[in-house]
């Protein structure tokens, strides 16, 4: 009987294509730099923003400067190579997931229904939202400890310390318990008036 | 050294990164912004070399301080990663649009749709200053220090003075104020959560309609 350690062994290097592309500078500058320069150039030649007419040469040539600017100047931080490399990878997976669905539903032939249309919307917006915060703080983890956030912790620390915080969840919860019970009887109200227009022969009963 | 690390140290050694790109894209956004307003004119013969010097002038100052290369180099970078997030968005929304219906609702759901339009286009335009916080949180010593310290100096102010919970306050004693004011005015009408979420949910694919349909 052949064993698993009898069998041939077959090495697949794929990470040296991987590397030989970061080595020749594929992946951190020609890459970025082609879909930063392709996407501004087009957001511009869309908005006219530079041009004096749809046809306006010049305009063209300076959108194409502008966007070659734009490209060096963004990958000299080196920070977006990083966040690319990590968020289009996994929103390039939530595209698939999503073809995937689109794939079954055409081969069922059933649409989304309008009332689903919306949550699919919301729930692509969240799973995008979330896999760019993840990667940005994955790759940047002092991100937390700029001035900013501390200021903001200082804030949350002094409100929670003095007992500002906890008085403010004290008026917050007595203000909700007001409108709740000041909202109540309109509510009721509201529920009398709809039994009472409802049919003559239920009302006359 | 890989050749991508070379290419980096070669163009920050030639100024590339810090000369060439900030000069290309100051000098083209001014160039084009003047030619499109026309600012001296629309007849006159010696504008275009006009505007050329302006904008080669008001481009090397900007390159004299290289802080704020730096800061625009984060700033815009943070940006485009913003804009790639919507981009993906669009595009999977593009997807399901092709095998749904929008949702008809009542006058009700219209103008709820209209309002969360506006708050998406309003968020939308907070990208910019996410990408300037962004930049103003990493470049310390430069331009974004200055920027830090106003906001960091306020909230000291209100918290070493005292003004943090007496604004508070107030604004609760306002906002218990206006609601009771407010229910006076106008007859209450019941909010449907539901047709909130649909109305927002109809907002990217409002987006996708509108990109599209652009010639």
């Amino acid at each position: 009987m052949i064993t698993t350690s009898q069998l041939p062994q077959i090495n697949f290097n794929l990470v040296n294509f991987n590397q030989l592309l970061s080595q020749y500078g594929f992946i951190d500058f020609v890459l970025p730099f082609l879909l930063i320069f392709s996407l501004v150039f087009m957001i511009l030649e869309l908005s006219n923003l530079l041009k004096t007419s749809p046809d306006d040469n010049v305009g063209r040539k300076l959108n194409a400067l502008f966007s070659l600017g734009f490209a060096l100047l963004s990958i000299y931080n080196q920070n977006l190579v990083r966040w690319l490399l990590s968020f289009i990878p996994n929103a390039t997976i939530a595209i698939i997931g999503f073809t995937l669905i689109v794939i079954v539903l055409t081969i069922t032939n059933k649409k989304i229904p309008s009332w689903l249309r919306g949550l699919f919307a919301l729930l692509v917006v969240g799973i995008i939202l979330w896999l760019a915060i993840n990667s940005l703080i994955i790759i940047n983890p002092s991100a937390g400890s700029s001035q900013l956030a501390s200021l903001l912790s200082y804030t949350l620390n002094y409100l929670m310390q003095s007992g500002i915080l906890a008085l403010l969840i004290v008026f917050l919860l007595i203000f909700l318990v007001l409108m709740w019970i000041a909202g109540g009887g309109e509510k009721k109200e509201e529920r009398g008036e709809e039994k009472r227009g409802g049919p003559i022969i239920l009302r006359s009963r | 050294m890989d050749l991508s690390s070379f290419i980096y140290t070669l163009f920050s050694e030639y100024g590339i990164f810090t000369f060439v790109a900030p000069f290309l894209l100051v000098f083209s956004l001014l160039y084009g912004s003047l030619r499109k307003t026309g600012l001296f004119g629309r007849d006159n013969p010696n504008k275009e070399k006009l505007y050329a010097i302006i904008s080669i002038a008001i481009a090397f100052y900007y390159l004299y301080n290289i802080s704020d290369v730096i800061f625009t180099s984060n700033f815009i970078s943070f940006f485009f990663f913003e804009v790639l997030v919507i981009f993906f968005i669009l595009m999977i929304i593009a997807l399901l649009a092709g095998i749904s219906e929008p949702y008809k609702g009542d006058e009700e759901f219209e103008r709820y749709k209209q309002y969360s339009h506006n708050v998406a286009v309003g968020l939308i335009t907070l990208t910019v200053l996410f990408a300037f916080l962004y930049a103003s949180s990493t470049d310390f010593n430069g331009f974004g220090a200055s920027a830090q310290n106003i906001i960091i100096e306020i909230m000291l102010t209100l918290i070493y003075t005292g003004l943090l919970p007496l604004l508070i306050i107030i604004g609760f004693v306002i906002a218990a104020i206006y609601w009771v004011y407010h229910k006076e005015e106008r007859p209450k009408k019941k909010r449907k959560p539901i047709k909130i979420i649909k109305a927002a949910g109809e907002v990217p694919f409002i987006f996708v309609e509108n990109t599209s349909d652009r010639k």
